[in-house]
């Protein structure tokens, strides 16, 4: 199958798709990070805060 | 659907299900790629069908986005679900990944099989009118700064975009295009072997249900966002001097 001809353009569009795809997950789980660290951060703010 | 209108109900649900549609994901994944690798060359496409498998889930998804995100639009102006606009708002980015894999996709596969990487023809056109679209709601969300008012502007610029969708699925009946016209939704059956048909099923599964799972995720983080504004809001109405630092995950609506 490698041999094939076109066998790159194959290649291409499954290595892009898989870029894409990739991108898309690792920045909604890097925005999840950022997000819920912020939202434990104030948490712990504020009980530091209330504690006498 | 409005008892799922609490974050907290839709977070506990989300917490759920998540494992097991990213598990389903992963399985149909394997197997579809599996399926892709031995199915036989075609007749006249050779080895360059294979890009049949990931361009056209993408390309359904690009459209099956942009109808999740219209519904999700009247679900912000006539029923006012709280859930609706974070909804469209996570959709956009997603479906313009989508609609850029069918594009580049596309264009790979045409390169070889008509000689270019791309023509004006209606399809390729409607299609990347729709990626510009997608890139138009997700810079009016960034360029509002009232979440209110930017969900009610994205909710009537998706309703317009609507009329795009039966141009991209029709533009193939009522203009001479270079795309070739449907072959799988079809009246009278697809016309494709069934050796090619299973391994495009499959995939064209495994990218909807790809989709559910990072579409749950990103409403996911809407939500945080939001909790998080309010949170950093009350924090800075409270004279907390910590308020300003701790929005670090992007407090913007």
């Amino acid at each position: 199958m490698m041999a094939a001809p076109h066998f790159g353009f194959v290649v291409a569009a499954y290595a892009l798709a898989a870029l894409v795809i990739v991108g898309m997950i690792a920045s909604i789980l890097w925005d999840y990070r950022g997000l819920s660290g912020a939202l434990r951060r104030l948490e712990a703010a504020r009980q530091d805060k209330e504690t006498p | 659907m409005w008892n799922f209108a609490s974050p907290s109900v839709f977070l506990a649900l989300t917490r759920r299900l998540l494992p097991w549609v990213a598990l389903a994901t992963a399985a149909l994944f394997a197997l579809g790629l599996y399926l892709s690798f031995v199915a036989p060359p075609d007749y006249q496409q050779g080895v360059t069908v294979k890009i049949m498998y990931i361009h056209v889930p993408a390309a359904w998804l690009s459209t099956f986005i942009y109808g999740v995100m219209a519904l999700a639009s009247l679900g912000t102006l006539v029923w006012r679900h709280p859930l609706a606009d974070a909804a469209q708002k996570a959709a956009a980015p997603l479906g313009a990944g989508f609609t850029f894999i069918c594009l580049v996709t596309g264009s790979l596969w045409g390169k070889p099989m008509w000689g270019t990487y791309w023509v004006w023809d209606a399809r390729l056109t409607s299609v990347l009118v729709l990626f510009i679209l997608y890139l138009g709601l997700i810079a009016l969300w960034r360029a509002i700064e009232d979440p209110g008012r930017a969900a009610r502007a994205a909710a009537i610029l998706t309703l317009v975009g609507c009329v795009n969708l039966p141009i991209i699925k029709f533009s193939v009946d009522w203009w001479n295009t270079l795309h070739q016209p449907a072959s799988v939704f079809r009246a009278g059956g697809p016309t494709i072997a069934p050796e090619l048909l299973w391994p495009l099923l499959v995939m064209a599964l495994a990218f909807t249900l790809l989709f559910l799972a990072l579409h749950l995720m990103a409403i996911r983080n809407e939500i945080l966002r939001r909790r998080l504004a309010r949170l950093t809001m009350i924090a800075a109405a409270e004279g907390d001097s910590l308020a300003p630092h701790l929005a670090t995950g992007g407090v913007r609506a």
